[in-house]
């Protein structure tokens, strides 16, 4: 029964929590009040509503949508929100900015609730307005926001609302910031997005007409919000006045009204400072201190766009910033200065520091070895003599040392004069004169001498060596570095002293040995001058060191074609063996005469003498060539000897002579090409001995022009060819008489001959009978008209003689072969065939002529006379070009490819042609012929 | 204008009185009468009628600058928009023939208003058109010149007149007002001042003329 009871129970518990959860899920909460209100300055939507008391009765958990529509455009907001109800029964708020200006256009808001545990939304509530001023009756169009700040980055929107029945025309940014624009309604938008500062954009809105109430102008501000302040920091000079100072930042773009503004406050105090802010570089800002000592100053920077907040907590005794010390003054020596200033605040104790400008610019700290309490002096030891320094003070809280002050003025002061130190370098000249000796002494300061104060004179003295006698002294002003003085042939000691105001230098010593001494011996006697070279700038001097000397002295004149010639000298130690002489004075192409000397115990002597170049240039001119001697292979030159003396810009290394034929390049043998600036080539001989004064240049060519042209040179080289001398050399009579030998002879001869020619010919070629002159013809009987005509009738031969007519054919044949085979060969051999064809055809045809003729045809004499003598050569044939001419001259060929023939035959044969071509006279031989 | 007896009104500092217009008393010295010397120097007139010469040549520059910078719609439409009938400026009736005494209080006048607003119009545009270098350096220049002006008419006016205290109207302050306005007002009152400088140079060089 019980148990029954129970189960009961639960049912019905199980059935009212499932009906009450069925309940729950419909149950929805409309929105019953919903009010919204407009903050312009904030440009935000406040949104104030409420559901029914028993949502917060049952401490819901609900749901809110949230949504704001513009004008009657579309929504342009949703936005969910999720609370717990209370019992209190306040109204739920909410909030929204608006990114354009409210006063653009109507907004409107309406809300939607649903709680947790539903399903179901509720109704919107109605739409709650906010009229814009789109509505109201305005008198001028506006424009919306005005004189905005914004922050560089971000979006402006503004509009320009037009009066009720108005349209906007014109709606823009008078600046370079981009944007874009919408116009042509009663309300017209200008967006621009993400601005820089470019000014201040002055914003002009127009509409559709012209009046002076159709424009509205407005401008907004772009600019940052400023930095926090740099380096903020508060010090006191004087325990009297705190002066807090800072960098300002960047620019915030803002001015006038709108910049940065500036309050210092004190956290302990409670209050703000009581100070001017002034900036320029930085900003400072100045207070008095009163009675407290420790401060927690904040200083804080705000414009409209944000603010920055600094803070500086500090011990006034702490942050002690002294004034510059004033008032330099000095008491000095010659090595020290004790300096003194005035400090403004004399219960600060302090510590202070100079800084000392030494003549060579650098600087030297010196710390005051106290504070600075009453005196206020620092001693700077450790100076030059007579020189000026420069020096400033410094100065800095000895206790809780903060920050040194600025400089003070610099001071400049000079140490006090003290007597020369070191000793002069001295050198001298000894020139003999009559009865005694010239000395010029020159001295200049060594790098160890120190003046100490102005000099005013040098002291030079000079007594015997031996048996002294009063010393004579002079004194010469500090202008000069050189006096001559006269000694007579004894050995003398000199000294020279410098003297400022204080006292003199240490005496530099010299001895002059007498004249009849080493030194006079060397310098008279004849050491040979070695020659030295330039190099690095300078002339290296060597020489071998000698024992027991304390120094050597190398000296030479600058300018050795001058007089005086600026006598210089160099000291070395005993250890050194070579030097560089470098001088400013020094130019290529001078001869520089350098002497060493050692010198032991002031007593000097001459080592050693050196000559040479900074840098050898070329003669200044060529040898003066007096004679020149021809032969028919050879040219002999003579020339003045060249001076060698010091005038010349280098030694002289010898000669260089050059030849060449005026036509060709040479070749001659013994010679170097030489290739002149033109290109052509000249035959080069070299004289390596300066003394030389003559040179034969062989193996020219007789009867032939050269060129040819002599140079001296030195190690700096020669200097260029420009005029050559121009020779003929003579006709080799050796050559004439064999020319005579070889042409004249044989001329003659051939002279001779054509002068004996019919003897000749009658011996070697007789006159071949003209077969019409024969006797037998000058019968009547055998004229037949003009014609003779011999009938082989009417003579009785007594002798027969045959002709091997098939020989004779066969040799012509043979030649006509040879010329068919040439011409096949090359085409001058064509041409000479050609032309050997035409010769045949004019030669052989008969032409008709008043005379009759019989042929007989001999190839032998027809080829080879058809050249020389052929009487029916026509003009046209020899003014041919050369090609014809060598055709003709080739023409022989013709007789020799028969001698060829003849070669290749057996000498049987061949002398069997010879035989049967050999013409057989018929005066000897009657009637036995044949005609052709 | 009224002139004020030497030492019957005490000094009141009314060049700073640039609200609203303003009527008031500038003090020319600084102490309740004309010095006894030392206020004029040697070559003062001729000082003077540089000044005045150097504000005239510089004058229309100023304003076309001015309209330049300010940008549209007053670059394109000056005429309509500074046409300086709407705002204070003082008046300035004297020609050649005026007696020396009433140019000099005139100018003074002027002068005195000039330098106030350019003060203003400095600062609006130190605001409004901070990058305009030349434009502000040239209204620095101006109002310096002005300055060391009205400096050398209160030597002038001590010196001959024994005047040392002249009423003096300031105008509108443009404190306050929209950009725009500001604008506006440097442009009216820049506007007037050229025309204005040009009569006084006219009217003032024949009275500072050396004799």
């Amino acid at each position: 029964m019980m148990n029954h009871f129970v189960f009961l129970a639960v049912l019905l518990h199980l059935r009212t929590w499932c009906t009450a959860y069925s309940q729950q899920e419909s149950l929805v909460f409309p929105v019953t009040y919903l009010n919204v209100h407009k903050d312009l300055a904030l440009q935000r939507l406040l949104v104030e509503w409420d559901v029914g008391k028993s949502a917060h009765n049952a401490e819901l958990v609900m749901s809110f949508e949230i949504q704001v529509r513009r004008a009657d455009e579309a929504i342009v907001w949703t936005e969910f929100l999720n609370t717990t109800l209370d019992k209190s029964g306040k109204p739920l708020r909410w909030m929204w900015d608006s990114d354009l200006p409210l006063e653009c256009m109507s907004h409107s808001v309406r809300i939607r609730s649903k709680a947790e545990a539903s399903k179901n939304w509720s109704q919107w509530s109605l739409w709650e307005t906010i009229q814009g001023l789109d509505t109201s009756n305005i008198t001028e169009p506006k424009i919306f926001p005005d004189e905005k700040i914004i922050e560089e980055g971000f979006d402006i929107s503004l509009c320009c609302i037009a009066r009720k029945g108005q349209i906007i025309k014109e709606f823009f940014l008078n600046s370079p910031i981009p944007y874009f624009n919408r116009t042509n309604s009663q309300v017209g938008l200008l967006i621009a997005k993400n601005v820089t500062f470019k000014g201040v954009p002055h914003v002009l809105c127009r509409e559709s007409c012209h009046e002076e109430n159709c424009f509205a102008h407005a401008v907004f501000f772009v600019g940052r919000p400023p930095d926090v302040p740099h380096d903020f920091s508060c010090q006191t000079q004087n325990m009297r006045e705190i002066t807090c100072t800072w960098d300002q930042g960047r620019d915030t773009y803002l001015y006038g009204s709108h910049s940065s503004k500036y309050k210092l406050s004190e956290q302990f105090s409670k209050s703000s400072v009581p100070c001017t802010v002034n900036c320029s570089e930085r900003c400072s800002c100045s207070w008095d201190i009163g009675k407290q000592r420790i401060y927690n100053v904040t200083l804080t920077v705000e414009n409209p766009l944000g603010k920055g907040i600094a803070t500086d907590v500090f011990d006034v005794a702490h942050r002690i910033y002294p004034l510059p010390p004033f008032q330099q003054w000095e008491e000095y020596t010659d090595g020290e200065i004790e300096l003194h200033w005035e400090q403004k605040e004399k219960e600060i104790e302090l510590f202070c520091q100079a800084e000392v400008y030494q003549p060579d610019g650098k600087a030297k700290l010196y710390n005051s070895s106290g504070t600075q309490l009453y005196g206020n002096r620092i001693t700077l030891g450790g100076l030059q003599p007579y020189t000026s320094y420069t020096a400033r003070v410094r100065c800095g809280a000895a206790k809780h040392f903060w920050r040194w002050s600025e400089w003070s003025k610099a001071h400049t002061f000079r140490t006090k004069e003290k007597a020369p130190s070191g000793k002069l370098d001295v050198w001298r000249k000894i020139t003999p004169a009559l009865w005694g000796r010239n000395v010029t002494l020159f001295w200049k300061q060594e790098a160890d001498f120190q003046a100490n104060g102005e000099i005013i004179s040098y002291e030079v003295t000079w007594e015997k060596v031996v048996n002294r006698s009063k010393p004579e002294h002079i004194s010469l002003s500090s202008d000069c570095n050189s006096t001559r003085i006269f000694i007579d042939n004894h050995p003398y000691r000199i000294s020279v002293m410098a003297r400022n105001n204080v006292g003199y230098s240490h005496p530099s010593m010299l001895i002059i040995p007498g004249a009849t001494d080493t030194e006079k011996r060397l310098s008279k006697s004849e050491l040979k001058e070695e020659h030295v070279n330039g190099t690095d700038g300078g002339i290296l001097i060597s020489w071998k060191p000698r024992d027991k000397s304390d120094s050597y002295i190398i000296d030479w004149c600058n300018f050795p074609m001058l007089q005086p010639c600026d006598l210089q000298w160099k000291r070395f130690g005993p250890d050194t063996s070579s030097a560089l002489i470098k001088s400013a004075a020094f130019v290529p192409g001078v001869r520089y005469n350098f002497h060493i000397y050692a010198s032991a115990a002031n007593r000097v002597s001459l080592l050693e003498k050196k000559t040479g170049y900074l840098k050898e240039l070329p003669p200044r001119f060529d040898p003066d060539v007096k004679k020149v001697e021809l032969s028919y292979h050879e040219v002999t030159l003579y020339w003045d000897p060249y001076p060698t003396d010091e005038i010349h810009p280098g030694f002289l290394r010898g000669y260089h002579v050059y030849v060449s034929p005026v036509q060709e390049d040479c070749n001659l043998k013994g010679s170097k090409k030489h290739v002149l600036a033109g290109g052509s080539v000249v035959c080069k001989f070299t004289i390596e001995n300066p003394e030389e004064k003559t040179y034969t240049v062989k193996h020219l060519t007789s009867n032939t022009k050269y060129k040819l042209a002599i140079k001296a040179y030195t190690g700096g080289g020669e200097t260029p060819i420009i005029n050559f001398r121009y020779i003929d050399t003579p006709l080799d009579s050796d050559m004439l008489y064999l020319l005579v030998l070889l042409v004249v002879v044989p001329s003659l001869i051939m002279a001779v001959c054509l002068w004996k020619m019919k003897r000749v010919k009658d011996c070697c070629c007789p006159v071949i009978p003209s077969p019409n002159k024969s006797k037998v013809l000058s019968f009547k009987e055998f004229k037949i008209g003009t014609e003779k005509v011999l009938k082989l009738s009417d003579c009785i031969p007594d002798t027969l003689a045959l002709d091997n007519k098939a020989e004779a054919k066969k040799l012509r044949s043979r030649s006509l072969m040879s010329s068919t085979s040439t011409e096949d060969k090359t085409d001058d051999q064509n041409l000479s065939s050609v032309y050997r064809n035409k010769n045949e055809e004019r030669s052989f045809p008969s032409t008709p002529t008043p005379q009759t003729h019989t042929w007989f045809e001999n190839f032998a004499y027809s080829s080879h006379l058809a050249v020389e003598t052929n009487p029916y050569e026509t003009p046209e044939t020899l003014e041919r070009g050369n090609e014809e001419v060598s055709a003709v001259l080739y023409q022989p060929q013709y007789y020799l490819n028969i001698l060829n023939d003849a070669s290749t035959s057996s000498p049987g044969e061949a002398a069997g042609r010879k035989s049967n071509l050999r013409y057989i006279s018929q005066t000897d031989v009657h009637c036995i012929g044949r005609r052709l | 204008m009224r002139l004020i007896p030497a030492g019957v009104v005490p000094f009141v500092a009314l060049l700073l009185l640039q609200r609203r217009p303003v009527a008031g008393r500038a003090l020319l010295g600084t102490g309740a009468a004309c010095p006894t010397n030392g206020l004029c120097r040697a070559n003062v007139q001729e000082q003077t009628r540089r000044q005045v010469a150097l504000l005239n040549a510089t004058a229309q520059d100023l304003f076309s600058l001015y309209l330049k910078c300010q940008g549209e719609p007053f670059s394109s439409e000056s005429d309509r928009l500074c046409t300086p009938s709407g705002i204070f400026f003082p008046p300035f009736h004297v020609n050649r023939t005026t007696e020396r005494k009433e140019v000099m209080v005139a100018m003074y006048k002027l002068f005195a208003f000039l330098n106030a607003s350019l003060g203003n119009i400095t600062r609006d545009q130190e605001e409004l058109n901070p990058t305009a270098k030349e434009l502000l350096d040239r209204l620095h220049n101006t109002t310096k010149t002005t300055r060391g002006l009205i400096s050398n008419l209160t030597c002038l006016l001590c010196k001959h007149y024994n005047i040392f205290q002249v009423d003096v109207s300031y105008g509108e302050s443009s404190k306050g007002k929209s950009a725009f306005k500001k604008k506006q007002q440097g442009c009216q009152v820049l506007r007037k001042y050229v025309q204005v400088i040009a009569q006084a140079a006219r009217v003032l060089l024949p009275h500072l003329s050396p004799a």
